[in-house]
């Protein structure tokens, strides 16, 4: 109950639906204005600016077109921040893949996403823990041979 | 009739057992770097090609071909389950395709990828037997400003094709448009939109975009609304229960016959590629197909026009290339080099000189097709299983595949940071109701658009009458008037329903 409560409150704060296309119009005057220190026509031809003029205009366009039309929707957004928890685990994932290198990571966050985010038992997360990133290695390293970070592993 | 002489000649090579086996290990191959994301045809045969450099020739483009289009086979394997096209042509196959495997349709979609795959490519090679050398010359015709048209014309229907909303789909193209445009312009070596980052220079790569958009924005999806995602009760496990009934052959076989044949046509053209030739065909069939209201909602309809097409598209980019020299396509690029290497001249003579290569190769082609397709359906009861792995168990698994696979492309960290970017602006784009196809898609119509004005402008010195100067450019340019007026002028004409 309390979650459904704080997730609606999260849709009263930010309406999403409005500000993102307006976010759009922004981009889209950035891009008009610079497009014009790039040259427009250049030696009998379009410049470097020509396409990203064209692109700035368009969004400027329909970006307006489309924040008019959610003004009148007044249907709510369902946005919640768990939407970031993914983004800032892959980060982590990086940041101790530099360390630890990447296959070991991957183990790791496996592992600990099953058992303890999803509480499915511990046989189930360390099968999938390890046949995982074992696919994974056989295909991309051995195979195809991409030089995956190794972290400080690799310096042994 | 001297053509099936030669193509007769020309299965006596293929079917030797090396060169049915070089066939089997490409069509295998190719399934799988086509279903990983980040490794495309292109990557895949350029890992291959030092490979084949002690084998004959013939074997070796019998293998080496065998992997390109069995990789269109593969691109849509996990475009279907997992939502991730595994190269840009599958994009168009995920509209209809993941929404199929989230009704429980796993089964059909695969099959209709499959068959509509095998019916793309035998048009294209059945054009390549008897009218490759005169569509290669056909292709010619199409000059860089009558690609322009043609790109326009893709650019100024997706807004209107994909989504509910057209002016969310147009708003879409032009963030693609914007994204296209961000690196070093490579016409006149200045940097766009770069803001000083060494890694911004060289553009926003197109593996971490879509992997993002599709692979990780689905994750995203996943976690923040669970109960949609419930694993999916597929009972039909079986390649017999996938089989498509006489009614659903009958919706799908029309499709992937004109499908196969437009996209045929649009791989001969130079640079025009398999992506095009599956976004073209699928605008086609939204504008002229019987089921037109129900594609992007799960169509069997989209997903044979999209995978028939791409396959006729890589089929027929062969026709330039052996009988003028004149890769179709990127791959079709490493390909010419292959031949080079092994010391063949691929242009008019090559048919006259060395007969047993090219009748061996499109006889090759004839069998390779028929193993991809047995390949690729014995596949589906294992890849159908994908669908009742948990949510749970998928969130990591499809996390882990969309690091490595954005990772592979570069060897940068740089395009992982983006792939997450790419995966949160597909959130946001979600809640906003905004599609992400079309952003991918203006994506990679864009820099072509701007090197196709460009050479145009070059060789016209500067003149604009080089856009009406051709009927085909005039056809086009009435095309794109009737494409974007129609949908208005049918709106205002229309009278409302009462039962609306």
């Amino acid at each position: 109950m309390q979650k459904n409560d704080s997730i609606r409150i999260e849709r009263e704060v930010i309406e999403m639906k409005r500000f993102i296309p307006a976010v759009f119009i922004l981009i889209g005057i950035y891009w008009t204005v610079m497009s014009f220190s790039y040259g427009l026509w250049i030696r009998g031809g379009p410049g470097g600016g020509f396409l990203p003029l064209v692109a700035g205009i368009l969004a400027i366009i329909f970006g307006v077109v489309v924040t008019m039309a959610e003004f009148k929707d007044k249907t709510p957004t369902n946005f919640t921040f768990k939407a970031f928890l993914p983004p800032l685990i892959l980060l982590g994932i990086i940041v101790v893949s530099q360390l630890i290198g990447i296959i070991i990571t991957l183990v790791i966050y496996i592992f600990s996403w099953i058992r303890f985010y999803e509480k499915e038992s511990y046989l189930k997360s360390g099968l999938v823990a390890v046949l995982c990133p074992a696919v994974i290695y056989a295909i991309f390293v051995m195979w195809l041979k991409v030089p995956l970070p190794q972290g400080i592993l690799g310096l042994l | 009739m001297e053509n099936i002489q030669l193509l007769l000649q020309g299965f006596s090579v293929a079917a030797t057992i090396p060169n049915i086996a070089a066939a089997l290990a490409g069509a295998f191959m190719g399934l799988i770097v086509g279903a990983m994301p980040g490794i495309g045809s292109l990557a895949g045969v350029a890992l291959l090609l030092p490979l084949t450099f002690k084998m004959n020739p013939t074997t070796a483009i019998i293998m080496l071909a065998a992997l390109y289009y069995s990789n269109m086979y593969g691109g849509s394997f996990s475009a279907i389950l997992l939502n991730i096209p595994g190269d840009s042509p599958a994009i168009m196959t995920a509209l209809d395709g993941y929404p199929m495997s989230r009704k429980g349709k796993a089964g059909k979609a695969l099959f209709t990828a499959s068959i509509s795959s095998f019916i793309g490519g035998s048009i294209g090679i059945i054009m390549l037997t008897f009218l490759g050398p005169l569509a290669a010359k056909w292709g010619l015709s199409f000059g860089p400003a009558e690609l322009t048209w043609l790109i326009i014309l893709a650019l100024t229907s997706i807004g209107w094709i994909i989504g509910d909303n057209p002016s969310k789909g147009l708003l879409a193209t032009a963030i693609g448009m914007m994204l296209a445009t961000i690196g070093l312009d490579k016409a006149l070596g200045q940097p766009r939109f770069s803001f000083d980052s060494i890694n911004l220079f060289s553009g926003v790569s197109f593996i971490p975009l879509v992997i993002g958009m599709f692979g990780f924005g689905q994750v995203i999806d996943m976690v923040v609304n669970r109960s949609e995602y419930g694993a999916v009760e597929e009972k039909r496990l079986t390649i017999k229960e996938s089989i498509l009934d006489k009614s659903e052959a009958k919706r799908v076989t029309p499709v992937a016959c004109r499908s196969g044949l437009f996209g045929c046509f649009i791989g001969i053209l130079p640079g025009a590629g398999a992506t095009m030739a599956a976004f073209l065909s699928y605008i086609m069939e939204k504008r002229v197909g019987r089921n037109k209201a129900e594609m992007g909602q799960g169509a069997m309809e989209g997903v044979a026009a999209a995978e028939a097409a791409n396959n006729g598209a890589a089929i027929g980019a062969f026709a330039p290339l052996l009988s003028l020299g004149i890769p179709g396509s990127g791959t079709a690029a490493v390909l010419l080099g292959g031949l080079m290497m092994w010391g063949l001249q691929p242009g008019p003579l090559l048919f006259k000189n060395n007969p047993d290569f090219v009748w061996g190769l499109i006889g090759s082609m004839y069998i390779g097709n028929i193993l991809c397709l047995i390949v690729a359906i014995g596949c589906i009861p294992i890849l159908m299983k994908v669908v009742r792995v948990p949510s749970s168990i998928m969130i990591p698994i499809i996390s882990c595949i969309c690091i490595v696979g954005t990772y592979s492309v570069n060897n940068n960290m740089f395009d992982v940071y983006l792939m997450i970017g790419a995966g949160v602006l597909a959130y946001f784009l979600k809640l906003a109701k905004i599609s992400e196809a079309p952003i991918l898609l203006a994506f990679v119509l864009t820099p072509m658009l701007e090197m196709y004005v460009r050479q145009a402008f070059d060789i016209s010195s500067g003149r604009l009458n080089v856009f009406v100067g051709s009927p085909i450019s005039i056809t086009l340019m009435i095309l794109i008037i009737v494409f974007c007026l129609a949908p208005v002028l049918i709106k205002l004409i229309k009278k409302p329903n009462p039962a609306e």
